[in-house]
């Protein structure tokens, strides 16, 4: 089972897309419940600790569910 | 330092502008040096790597070629044939999530993807166009390899799963039409190719396994994601195997299949990551 960090949407919609280094930005996802997880690799939690967003490795690890998939094709 | 790298001045009689000193490359000079490859053995499976793409007459039909060599972000985002640090140039940007290594770079399958910047209407078409990628994990679900789909009255794509539910390889390169061939090992080399508005073609190693007629025109309109699929603006169908080569370009023909195969297998078999 893959483990995440629990934030609250304020925190995912202002985190999403920012750059923790030259080459690796923030990805937020919704599991199951919608609730926003942040999914790092160890490689990431390296680079996170170095930076002003070092508290997020504080938050406790919590199973990720993710939704089901939407349909394919998509409906337009 | 540079492979094989020794004092080459300005005044030299060498006249070929794609061989730098001590007979490198310069295209693949280019990508060791920006992408700090100082592996000896990495640096000799780069060049040939270029220099068997050219000599197949293969690498003029390349818009981003991602060898997935060194061990970190910053040695697997670089652009083979525009090692540029630059969205323009094609350099990957990594969300979260990612595992680099020497062997390649590994998506977790839940929230993780690489933005190619790479927009398929913009820098392909639909009646002309390759994506590829070396897969060394052999897993089964519902995981876009890479792709992008636009959502725009008909849905227009770019896809590329090479193992989904259901034990099949499917492409679509167009605006209808998902052509698959049986497969129950996503490892290997994959291919992807158009050189016409009415076919596709699909390759798993040096195999045709997948020729089949298709009608549409049209392709997605969104950047290319690798590891997910760009779902019309949002990353989905998140895949958790390791990438250790990946393209983006024009069509390629059979034969030309078969020397990209033949580049890409010597590529991974020098860098004992072959599978």
């Amino acid at each position: 089972m893959i483990q995440g960090r629990v934030v609250i949407q304020e925190v995912a919609q202002q985190l999403e897309g920012t750059f923790i280094d030259s080459d690796t930005f923030f990805h937020f996802v919704q599991d199951i419940n919608g609730e926003w997880f942040l999914i790092l690799s160890a490689q990431d939690e390296i680079d996170v600790a170095k930076t002003e967003w070092a508290y997020l490795l504080d938050l406790p690890l919590e199973d990720y569910v993710a939704p089901p998939s939407p349909p394919f094709p998509p409906i337009p | 330092m540079p492979f094989f790298g020794f004092g080459y001045s300005a005044s030299s009689t060498i006249t070929q502008s794609s061989i730098s000193a001590g007979g490198t490359d310069s295209d693949a000079q280019a990508f060791i040096d920006a992408a700090g490859i100082t592996d000896s053995t990495q640096q000799s499976a780069i060049n040939t790597l270029v220099t068997d793409l050219k000599t197949a007459n293969i690498w003029t039909k390349m818009k981003a070629v991602y060898p997935f060599v060194g061990a970190s972000s910053t040695s697997h985002k670089y652009n083979l044939v525009n090692p540029v640090d630059s969205d323009a140039a094609f350099r990957l940007s990594f969300s979260t999530g990612w595992t680099h290594s020497s062997t390649g770079a590994t998506p977790n399958g839940s929230s993780a993807y690489a933005d190619t910047f790479l927009n398929p209407t913009t820098s392909l078409s639909s009646s002309n166009n390759h994506a590829s990628i070396y897969n060394r994990t052999n897993t089964a679900g519902t995981f876009s390899d890479l792709g992008s789909y636009t959502v725009s009255g008909l849905t227009y794509y770019f896809i590329f799963r090479t193992r989904q539910t259901g034990d099949t390889f499917l492409i679509g390169n167009g605006n209808s039409s998902f052509p698959t061939a049986v497969n129950t090992d996503s490892r290997g080399f994959y291919l992807m190719s158009k050189t016409s508005a009415s076919n596709t073609s699909g390759f798993k190693n040096n195999s045709k396994v997948i020729n089949e007629g298709v009608s549409g025109t049209g392709i997605s309109n969104h950047n290319v994601f690798i590891g997910a699929i760009n779902a019309n603006g949002t990353a989905a169908q998140y895949t958790n195997r390791e990438i250790s080569f990946a393209s983006l370009g024009n069509g390629l023909t059979d034969t030309e299949a078969s020397d990209f195969n033949t580049a890409v297998t010597t590529f991974q078999t020098t860098l004992s990551r072959n599978v």
